[in-house]
């Protein structure tokens, strides 16, 4: 498995959707590779490097090939690896949102507020809470003139399908 | 269905020896991009003969292509389409079979319908396929005779459109003259329109679906192409020879520019743009191939390597690119402050290596041909041409603009750059109903 090859694989498993939705054939987007140098300047290289690893070692012990595989290496890289847990939330905000999250910590009630940096224009078009809503982003859409008298399709077609 | 699961059954010959010559040690026949790229390969191998026929669709050789293996495919659809349709064209309009291009003579478009023979006043019925059509009041006895057009047997052009989409401005040139344009339809089109009376609003409105042009294609039935062609004067110190002319009709549109009055002159023009866009079998979103006089303008960060430009004025540290001429906005105007045109999205490589080879295909016809001095900037197409959430067909490249009929929505900004399935996906006809990527059905009344 190449890193980008892993990394689609976590990625699978952080966000639910598949991998023609995250890495389609032909990617025309392409935002999987912008997110991968997001996650390593974030969070550093090293990190990321030992993240990745962990993935792979631990794919290699899971068995059967079913549809949540990927979720179920996640899991087991947390019980594994609990200080993963943070930065890999990071990303999963950074596939959702397009943006990248800061946390800070905070004696509130809430322990703390969450500020987003949006990546750029494109990652934003791209976050997945898009599909997730059966929707579009604000000021940009795929859909054709009157689309909204019509039902969406279903949710399995937005995390399976590129847009 | 995409073109990943679009298999050719054979890969042509040179291809195949490429291949077979890889792998003759292991036994393992790889595929052929895991070696080369697809314009590798094209680069070893000779380029399809110049042809007047129009390819029905793009031929993917390769098996198992990436995504630069496609849009290589699509470019070579692009060049093969852009010989065809300008073929010289013989006095019935079809292609003179008899001779090569290369001359500068009446092309095979040409002859198309104009947009403004098809949407008539009062929503009326256009006349037959072949038959011409009286030019505007205005050009009445401003001359018939036109080189190019006596010998196809049809009135002259008409170039009745100053403006560039989104009334974002129009294109002036360095002799200070505004650029005009035209859209032309193939007969398949033009029948589909007339059989479903889609040139009046009534028409439309008794319809009552979205228009589709979809059509079986044979090799006598290409299926509906449109051809947006952009033209600018001949005068100053342009070299008529590096470009394709015609005498046409210019004509300024009162209807397009507030305050100004209809004129009309005959006129020599120069082709410098032209979108050829192609509803193919397996493209339902067309397939939308855009040229350049290879004149035009520089590419942003590149060395401006023309000795002067159409569009552009070298060392000119005052002048705003891609900035349109302040209003009004009058093609009446003796003269207008030329607009400096950079092409803000370059051409690949790839691209640029297939321009080379058909610029000097090209040339091998006929040393002097004018299309030598054309160029493919690139071709959209839909890499998931059925995708349920997408109904643009996710198109690759994302963003597509030729210089010369798009030259102030440049740009990869979502929404706001030139994206031809993009914009297109989102027309209607005049009752509201999607119109099948063409805005042409909004022209009728």
């Amino acid at each position: 498995m190449t890193p980008m090859d892993t990394f689609i694989s976590l990625s699978i498993g952080l966000t639910g959707f598949k991998r023609g939705a995250l890495a389609p054939d032909d990617d025309t987007h392409d935002i999987k590779s912008l997110y991968l140098k997001t996650f390593a300047e974030r969070v550093t290289q090293a990190t990321v490097d030992d993240i990745l690893l962990w993935y792979r070692l631990i794919d290699k012990r899971v068995l059967g090939n079913t549809p949540d595989r990927e979720e179920r290496v996640v899991t087991v890289l947390f019980a594994d690896k609990p200080e993963y847990e943070l930065p890999c939330r990071k990303l999963l905000f950074l596939w959702y949102a397009g943006a990248w999250p800061t946390v800070v910590d905070t004696p509130a009630s809430t322990h703390g507020q969450t500020f987003s940096e949006v990546i750029s224009a494109e990652s934003y078009t791209q976050g997945l809470v898009w599909r997730v809503m059966q929707s579009h982003p604000m000021g940009s859409t795929t859909y054709n003139y009157g689309y909204w008298a019509n039902p969406p399709p279903p949710l399995s077609a937005y995390l399976e399908n590129p847009v | 269905m995409t073109y990943r699961y679009r298999r050719s059954l054979m890969l042509s010959a040179s291809a195949a020896l490429i291949a077979l010559g890889g792998c003759a040690d292991s036994g393992v026949k790889p595929e052929p991009h895991d070696k080369l790229t697809r314009a590798d390969i094209r680069s070893q191998a000779a380029l399809p003969s110049l042809s007047w026929q129009i390819p029905l669709d793009v031929d993917v050789t390769q098996g198992n292509p990436n995504l630069q293996d496609l849009q290589d495919d699509f470019d070579l659809l692009s060049w093969q389409t852009f010989v065809a349709v300008n073929w010289p064209a013989g006095t019935n309009g079809n292609p003179n079979t008899g001779t090569t291009i290369g001359a500068n003579l009446p092309t095979v478009w040409e002859s198309w319908k104009e947009s403004r023979e098809v949407f008539l006043p009062g929503g009326a019925a256009p006349p037959a396929w072949g038959t011409d059509s009286p030019p505007p009041e205005v050009c009445k006895g401003m001359g018939d005779g036109t080189l190019n057009l006596t010998q196809v047997g049809k009135t002259p052009n008409v170039l009745d459109e100053s403006a560039e989409p989104f009334e974002t401005g129009p294109l002036i040139d360095q002799n200070g003259q505004y650029v005009r344009f035209a859209i032309m339809m193939n007969q398949d089109m033009f029948d589909r329109i007339v059989s479903d009376q889609l040139y009046s609003k009534a028409g439309q409105a008794a319809f009552n679906k979205p228009a589709d042009f979809a059509q079986k294609q044979t090799p006598s039935n290409v299926g509906a192409i449109m051809i947006k062609s952009s033209w600018k004067v001949m005068g100053g110190n342009d070299d008529t020879s590096r470009f394709h002319t015609i005498k046409a009709l210019v004509y300024t549109n009162p209807g397009e520019h507030e305050g100004v009055s209809a004129s009309c002159k005959l006129q020599t023009m120069g082709l410098v743009g032209l979108h050829i866009v192609h509803k193919t079998k397996h493209a339902p979103q067309w397939v939308w191939s855009t040229f350049e006089h290879v004149d035009n303008a520089p590419s942003l960060g590149e060395p401006q390597s023309k000795p002067s430009y159409n569009f552009f004025k070298k060392n000119c540290t005052a002048c705003l690119a891609n900035e349109p001429p302040p209003r009004p906005w009058n093609p009446n105007a003796s003269y207008t402050q030329p607009t400096q045109v950079v092409r803000e999205i370059p051409l690949t490589d790839a691209t640029q290596k297939l321009n080379a080879q058909y610029q000097a295909l090209l040339r091998s016809a006929n040393a002097n041909s004018v299309w030598a001095n054309y160029e493919l900037i690139s071709t959209q197409w839909p890499t998931k041409a059925n995708n349920p959430i997408d109904p643009s067909g996710t198109p690759a490249p994302v963003f597509l603009a030729n210089a010369t009929l798009e030259t102030y929505i440049q740009g990869k900004t979502s929404q706001g750059s030139s994206s031809c399935m993009g914009c297109h996906n989102n027309a209607t006809m005049t009752n509201g109903m999607t119109s099948d990527f063409t805005y042409l059905l909004q022209r009728a009344q």
